[in-house]
């Protein structure tokens, strides 16, 4: 949910295609980085610049303010998402470099404030979920799409997408239960 | 790439507050917690890159809004949200910037100044040309004395990039005329190395006797003809030498059937050696033994 301020801000300046960029990647750069670190893509951070750069084109034809702006955002950023996966498709597979595994790693502190270093990182409370799940909780806890958007970007409709959104909260919920219960 | 986390307030759970809500998990720690951890994830941002700080410190209205560029934008309840004022929009770029000079220019602009360059550059070329044409004309006294003047400049040129046979137009003759040619020496083509007949002794001795070789240089004939040859663009392509087909000391013209008469060569004065003694003379047959 966006702040009064900024819709106000943004309705005031609506004509000036950098000072509306220049807002939006304030806003929405980390949630797009975010989006694409639970999404598993590699480089998010290159990917994330990408994915504004390829904003700024339709800034002059974008309705909408910010708000809109953040749904164009998240559009592109779900699109680089598909090709990362089918890009990684068609290349050979390649074995995953685990830093766990590696004896000479030493946590950083944000491995420590995130708890990595106890085994579990916050990417891989999402791992071994079905893509539809991993894809809902992305849009709607990481992003902070709203339904309406989120049924847009996965081409769904609402009621599907709210479906999707309490099973894969269930699931997540077992798999919560699950760790607890063995750590 | 660096990153800088944003602020994490209330507005994250309230978020997950609702979302859980909606869903029917109301109450569910364990499951907040994990959401609100996953909603960590959003809460680093990482810094433009060059392509798009250019794109947001581009913008001519953040030159004009200095005081808003520190300050970042958060949708949080922050301290620059609670500001209510809308130049907490952060316009430019955060402290360790790009410096004005490094800032890319939009392809656009940069296209439009290489054809502006490009115009002037010719432009300054016509204007000098123009100039030095005006020049011509005024020292040489009038429009036959320009036309005189460009074409001995062509020829010039022409002479210096193709110096072949061609002659070019000098300054001293006058436009439109035909140069004359310029004498040159006709003389028979001789290369320096070539082997010259020595007449008087060398016919009488025979060819027995080695004739002297000449030396390049020296005697009446390489005198003469070096200067018409060595004189470049005047059409005269000088002859390679010629390589000496015949032994030193013979003439090939002479030595034809027409000019030697074998009846007519005499013996030369060189001595010949004459064997005393050819044949042993017999022994007397009064000296042989059995005989009476």
């Amino acid at each position: 949910m966006l702040e009064p301020l900024v819709d106000e801000y943004m309705q005031a300046d609506q004509d000036d295609p950098a000072l509306l960029f220049t807002a939006a990647y304030n806003t929405f750069a980390g949630p797009v980085f975010g989006y694409l670190r639970a999404r598993g893509v590699d480089d998010p951070e290159s990917v994330t610049q990408d994915v504004f750069l390829a904003l700024y084109p339709k800034l002059e034809t974008l309705s909408g303010g910010l708000q809109g702006a953040k749904t164009l955002l998240f559009s592109i950023a779900h699109a680089r998402m598909v090709d990362h996966y089918r890009k990684r498709e068609r290349t050979p597979d390649s074995t995953p470099y685990e830093a766990d595994l590696d004896a000479r790693r030493t946590p950083s502190a944000e491995d420590q404030a995130f708890g990595r270093d106890s085994g579990l990182g916050v990417t891989e409370i999402l791992d071994n979920l079905p893509d539809d799940y991993r894809e809902v909780l992305a849009l709607r806890v990481v992003a902070d799409v709203s339904v309406e958007d989120t049924a847009a970007i996965m081409g769904k409709s609402q009621g599907a997408v709210k479906q999707l959104q309490r099973r894969a909260l269930s699931a997540l919920k077992k798999r919560a239960l699950l760790r607890n219960g063995t750590s | 790439m660096s990153e800088h986390p944003t602020p994490r307030g209330p507005h994250q759970q309230r978020a997950v507050d609702q979302l859980l809500a909606d869903s029917g998990f109301t109450g569910d720690d364990e499951l907040r917690t994990e959401l609100l951890e996953l909603r960590s994830l959003a809460s680093t941002a990482p810094l433009p890159s060059e392509a798009v700080r250019a794109l947001m410190a581009g913008s001519p209205t953040a030159d004009t809004q200095p005081l808003a560029a520190t300050q970042p934008l958060t949708t949080t309840a922050g301290p620059s949200a609670s500001s209510r004022t809308p130049t907490s929009v952060l316009t430019s770029v955060p402290p360790d910037s790009v410096a004005p000079d490094t800032v890319p220019v939009p392809d656009s602009v940069a296209r439009r100044r290489k054809k502006r360059r490009a115009a002037i550059a010719g432009l300054a070329v016509a204007v000098s040309l123009a100039g030095g044409a005006t020049a011509a004309v005024a020292s040489e006294g009038g429009l036959p004395g320009a036309f005189q003047h460009l074409g001995a400049a062509i020829g010039s040129v022409v002479s210096q990039l193709n110096p072949g046979p061609g002659d070019a137009p000098h300054p001293g003759t006058p436009a439109g005329t035909t140069p004359e040619p310029l004498p040159v020496q006709e003389a028979p083509q001789q290369a320096p190395g070539t082997v010259q007949p020595q007449p008087g002794p060398a016919e009488t001795a025979g060819p027995a006797v080695p004739a002297t070789e000449p030396r390049p240089g020296v005697g009446p004939s390489n005198s003469s003809k070096a200067p018409a040859s060595k004189e470049p663009g005047k059409g005269v392509i000088s002859a390679p030498p010629e390589l000496p087909v015949t032994p030193p000391g013979t003439d090939a013209s002479k030595l034809g059937p027409s000019k030697l008469d074998p009846s007519k060569l005499g013996p030369s004065g060189v001595p010949v050696p004459v064997p005393s003694a050819l044949v042993p003379s017999l022994p007397a047959a009064k000296d042989l033994p059995g005989k009476p």
